[in-house]
């Protein structure tokens, strides 16, 4: 009976760690880059940045209770080199708990960035995207990347 | 009592086990940006129209052909290989021509002054992505004698961009 108790409670300790929160996220942004995004016609460049609408994608943090921080990068896809992506939070969303930071744009990469930070549940934190370094010099192509965000 | 226990721990072990299955991390969420570039070929004039007239001669010499520099062109490409065409709507009457000479835009080379028809002609060819502007157009006019007297007459004048062969 000992055994099989301890056998019990070694799995437990085995068992991976709780999250520290649910995080559900929703929408993706696609831009399309024609000469309508031309600065002013023939014979100038893109316009160097484009944003998504606000709150193009939204995030909610649940089954948490306490502090939390959320970070995000960059992963996969093909990316040209001179193009930046940045994001930024556009709304607290609502619920029990709080928000703070991520007011200004900040660089995703590869390596986790962090956005903001909170406390408790939130529901439908909206984000904004931000792309830079555009030019004419960018071959015409698809280009995408996957965002992973992170809250802990 | 044994077998009551091992039950129970049995039952608890699977309970944990149960729990670790859907204690599934998931506190990453992910989206996707994607963005395309589609293909871009923008050439503009700065002036719709350009005048020019042949009026005069040098005695003995065929007439004084009219020239005009006073527009430009510009351009915005962000595909490779790109060149610059030229044609006009309806043909010119005999024995008068119409010749225009674009400036080259940057690692491109200009045909110089070539005469134009309803059939496309090089002017500019051999460059890469770029966007520039204030890019000379040059008009000539010239006409023979033997042109007599020619009414006045509109062409319109369509400058391409387009894919090198």
């Amino acid at each position: 009976m000992k055994t099989l108790f301890r056998n019990a409670l070694a799995l437990l300790a085995l068992a991976p760690a709780s999250p520290a929160a649910d995080l559900i996220s929703s929408g993706d942004w696609t831009e399309t880059i024609n000469a309508s995004k031309l600065v002013s016609g023939a014979g100038s460049n893109l316009q160097s940045q484009l944003q998504s609408l606000a709150g193009v994608t939204t995030l909610t943090i649940s089954n948490v209770s306490g502090a939390w921080t959320l970070r995000a990068r960059r992963s996969g896809g093909s990316w040209p080199s001179d193009v930046t992506l940045l994001v930024k939070r556009t709304s607290a969303g609502s619920g029990s708990g709080s928000v703070a930071g991520g007011d200004a744009f900040v660089e995703l990469t590869g390596s986790d960035v962090e956005i903001f930070s909170g406390s408790d549940a939130r529901s439908n934190v909206a984000l904004q995207f931000k792309l830079t370094g555009l030019s004419v010099g960018i071959s015409p192509a698809n280009y995408l990347s996957s965002i992973i965000f992170t809250v802990q | 009592m044994i077998n009551r226990t091992k039950t129970l721990a049995a039952i608890l072990t699977a309970g944990i086990l149960s729990l670790n299955a859907f204690a599934v991390p998931d506190n990453t969420a992910t989206q996707t940006v994607t963005f395309e570039v589609s293909p871009i070929n923008q050439i503009s004039v700065s002036s719709p129209t350009v005048s020019l007239m042949v009026n005069a001669a040098a005695a003995g010499s065929a007439p004084t052909s009219a020239t005009d520099s006073s527009t430009t062109y510009a351009v915005t490409t962000n595909e490779s290989y790109r060149k610059i065409t030229g044609s006009i709507n309806t043909a010119m009457p005999t024995g008068v021509t119409l010749s225009v000479a674009l400036a080259a835009v940057t690692g491109a080379t200009s045909a110089g002054s070539v005469a134009l028809g309803t059939s496309a002609v090089d002017l500019v060819y051999g460059f890469d992505a770029l966007n520039e502007s204030g890019k000379t157009i040059s008009y000539t006019l010239a006409a023979t004698s033997a042109a007599g007297v020619v009414p006045s007459a509109s062409k319109t004048v369509t400058f391409t961009l387009t894919a090198q062969d």
